[in-house]
């Protein structure tokens, strides 16, 4: 059964929500996918902070589950207001979830601090496979400041992605 | 705070006259200090840092950057294009301290780009060590080292305060080389 708005966006059917549970159980070999639209290689884009910066915006940022959706769904608009193929030409990321779960000791303002990133299913009416990433610093969800925090997180995940698909 | 001694031929800032000769660009109010660039001739400055009352520090070895001008408006024209707040005049200033300072160790930055919520960072290697300089408009700047192994550290810093640790860390990491 797929809603009348996944039809007119285009969305298949694992990907409408309706009344399927949330799962929040990541296995060791689950992906997370997420789209960019920095141009480059892998090793082009790990090797600039720009666009690493420009990837990982680090608060709630989205990425799909790999168990319920293949790699290039995260190319799907899933917003009335774009055109249709509006993230067709992104690129798109992959994290491991174990190389996530692995928490770390890092030392902020001379304080060292326990920082973790916890995926969290958040399934959206037309893209069940949504995932946003917390990030936790001492096990609270870190806010924005001090921006030392963001700084570390997007360090950490800069290390983390292979590319699965380039930018064009 | 570990700084280079000021050279004997720099005339004394405390003199109205020399001050006001000497500083050739505005100068930036930053939690309290100022941030300035103090030219005593055309081929040696001084970046220093002085609080109103009290403390003045000083980087004898700044020279200034040719060029900033165009680098910092390249940066303020990809922060445009990209829909980024704008770089403000404190950061140019300060952007023009680090890199003049880089330069007198012959260090080269790897990134130079702006930031989304008004700023620009910069990013350059010395030995196995990473460094990644934060500049934000509201003057709340990271300073964070990576390095293989090891605790990725950061810390939240003003402009001028980052101006001194970052002096202070890598002249410190030039010297037990």
């Amino acid at each position: 059964m797929i809603c009348e708005e996944c039809k007119q966006l285009g969305i298949p059917e694992y990907l409408c929500k309706n009344d399927k549970p949330i799962i929040n159980t990541f296995g060791q070999d689950e992906l997370l996918y997420r789209r960019h639209y920095c141009i480059g290689t892998e090793v082009d884009i790990k090797d600039s902070k720009d666009t690493i910066t420009q990837i990982f915006k680090i608060h709630d940022d989205s990425y799909n589950k790999s168990s319920l959706s293949h790699p290039l769904d995260v190319l799907l608009n899933d917003n009335p207001n774009y055109p249709k193929d509006v993230y067709l030409n992104y690129g798109v990321i992959k994290i491991n979830v174990s190389k996530l779960l692995e928490v770390g000791l890092h030392q902020i303002n001379n304080d060292l601090r326990k920082f973790t990133l916890a995926p969290k299913h958040i399934p959206t009416d037309c893209n069940y496979a949504h995932c946003e990433i917390h990030c936790l610093v001492d096990g609270f969800k870190a806010e924005k400041k001090p921006k030392s925090i963001t700084t570390v997180f997007r360090l950490i995940l800069g290390e983390m992605f292979e590319v699965v698909k380039e930018a064009s | 705070m570990l700084l280079p001694t000021i050279p004997a031929n720099t005339p004394s800032p405390i003199f109205k006259d020399n001050l006001s000769n000497a500083l050739s660009q505005p100068s930036v109010a930053s939690g309290g200090e100022f941030v300035v660039l103090y030219s005593s001739s055309q081929k040696d400055s001084t970046l220093l840092f002085a609080k109103p009352s009290s403390n003045v520090s000083y980087i004898n070895d700044f020279e200034p950057i040719i060029g900033i001008d165009s680098y910092f408006d390249d940066l303020v024209y990809k922060a445009s294009i990209r829909d980024y707040i704008l770089p403000n005049k404190s950061i140019k200033i300060v952007l023009s301290g680090i890199l003049s300072f880089l330069k007198s160790k012959k260090i080269s930055f790897k990134n130079l780009y702006a930031l989304q919520e008004g700023g620009v960072a910069l990013d350059f290697r010395v030995n196995n060590k990473k460094y990644l300089v934060e500049l934000f408009n509201d003057n709340e700047d990271v300073f964070s080292i990576q390095e293989i192994n090891q605790p990725i550290k950061a810390w939240d810093l003003n402009h001028s305060k980052l101006l001194k640790m970052l002096v202070s860390t890598i002249s410190n990491d030039l010297r037990g080389m």
